[in-house]
């Protein structure tokens, strides 16, 4: 129960996460890295499918580029792709400061 | 490397043609790059079990490449509780319509032995009709997804009037004390009159009692087991009534009620699958006219039966539709 509840939950930060995060051009390995590093740990087999996902949609762009002898796909955010994020944003800061709210009310109590 | 070449490999072979290559090259640098930075922390190379630790973490073949594959749905979830709703409304209709379409075939039926094999191959029947109506609808719901899909999003699907919301329906009140002593007493008159028909058969036929002397005719022996089943059904009435009576008995009413109309149901049935109701008492008796009047009977008999039965059905549905939790009830 609280398993499906924490996926559902995170489902849609992970969006946001990942579009913030490709504000700076990565591969899908050192992306993966450095979301785990600030502490939101994403499994590969969904993570990499979600940078196409987000590509086609338009929100990410990407390019084959060859670094230490590898060729590697960089993602980066697309113009489209930053203004969805502002808009994100402001979505998740509202909810936040709103379920802040709540729970400080509930504490009142 | 042989293992890792092995699982692309896998992986590939459940990947669409057109982004097949595209999508190994990617992931055998991520996979490649996430070996290399485990081998540095191990400061040696990777062992064949460490590998394939790092490639069952990351999922079976088939799985991965799901994920990278478009989703495809017959029925969306802005279409899916409208087909749903579709269904729960129509199959009581469907289920309906087959029952009226099966009573020709019942009520000519040559012999109860014929019937009772007709209504279970009615039942085995009905599962194909069923399957075609449910994948019927499907198919209609499934076009409707794709005009929904090819021209956005429709508001016709979210166009509802508030003032078009049925009346509020009230529960239903129990009934008064006085209505329920009321009702005893109409029951007890009824039971006086059944127990006095024996004697007095006129109170069943009235002037017909005539006609049947003139016929030179007879109650056959069915009358005698029916006249039975009405007395038991009556006093097992009577019981419940007397059982009204008494305080907090309302909750058992309904199924009560629902009891009584399954045994009232018996003796239609008895007199349903009877061929001969009158029989001749003389040598003079109008043989003709009793056959006539004999197979009239069955056929009036038959359709009292199935509609019966349906009454019996509907309020059976109803029942349940109360009883058990709406979510449980739903297919």
């Amino acid at each position: 129960m609280f398993e499906s509840l924490r996926l559902e939950l995170r489902r849609g930060c992970l969006i946001v996460a990942v579009l913030a995060q490709l504000r700076q051009e990565h591969y899908g390995y050192t992306l993966r890295k450095a979301l785990a590093d600030e502490g939101l740990a994403i499994e590969e087999s969904t993570l990499y499918p979600l940078l196409r996902r987000l590509e086609t949609q338009g929100l990410l762009k990407s390019e084959w580029r060859e670094e230490d002898k590898r060729n590697k796909r960089f993602y980066r955010l697309s113009r489209e792709g930053e203004a969805i994020l502002a808009q994100l944003l402001a979505e998740w800061n509202g909810i936040n400061e709103s379920l802040h709210k709540i729970l400080k009310d509930r504490t009142k109590r | 490397m042989d293992l890792l070449e092995r699982y692309l490999q896998a992986v590939g072979q459940h990947l669409a043609t057109g982004t097949r290559e595209d999508v190994l090259a990617e992931l055998r640098v991520n996979l490649l790059a996430e070996m290399d930075a485990r081998a540095e922390e191990m400061e040696r190379p990777l062992t064949e079990s460490e590998e394939a630790a790092i490639l069952k973490a990351h999922g079976r073949p088939m799985l991965v490449a799901a994920r990278y594959l478009p989703q495809h749905y017959l029925i969306g979830p802005a279409v899916f509780p409208f087909y749903l709703l579709t269904l729960r409304k129509a199959v009581p209709f469907v289920v309906l319509l087959y029952l009226l379409a099966r009573v020709g075939t019942f009520l000519f039926s040559p012999s109860p032995g014929a019937f009772a094999a007709s209504i279970v191959r009615s039942l085995v029947q009905f599962i194909p009709v069923l399957l075609i109506f449910w994948g019927a609808v499907t198919l209609t719901f499934a076009i409707l997804e794709f005009v929904h899909r090819q021209h956005g999003e429709g508001a016709s699907w979210n166009a509802w009037d508030p003032a078009k919301l049925p009346p509020l329906v009230h529960p239903k009140k129990q009934k008064s004390l006085a209505s329920r002593i009321a009702d005893l007493v109409v029951h007890c008159l009824w039971m006086l009159y059944v127990l006095a028909i024996p004697h007095h058969l006129y109170l069943v036929l009235g002037p017909g009692a005539l006609f049947l002397t003139r016929l030179s005719a007879g109650f056959a022996p069915v009358w005698r087991l029916f006249y039975i089943a009405i007395l038991v059904l009556s006093l097992a009435q009577l019981a419940i009534k007397l059982m009204a009576l008494t305080r907090g008995s309302d909750r058992w009413e309904a199924p009560l009620a629902l009891l009584a109309k399954v045994f009232g149901a018996v003796p239609t049935a008895l007199l349903a699958f009877t061929k001969v109701y009158f029989v001749p008492t003389g040598p003079d008796a109008n043989l003709h006219a009793l056959t006539q009047i004999n197979y009239w009977m069955n056929v009036s008999f038959r359709i009292v039966l199935v509609i019966v039965v349906m009454d019996l059905l509907v309020e059976s549905w109803q029942y349940l539709r109360r009883m058990v939790p709406a979510e449980r009830l739903a297919f």
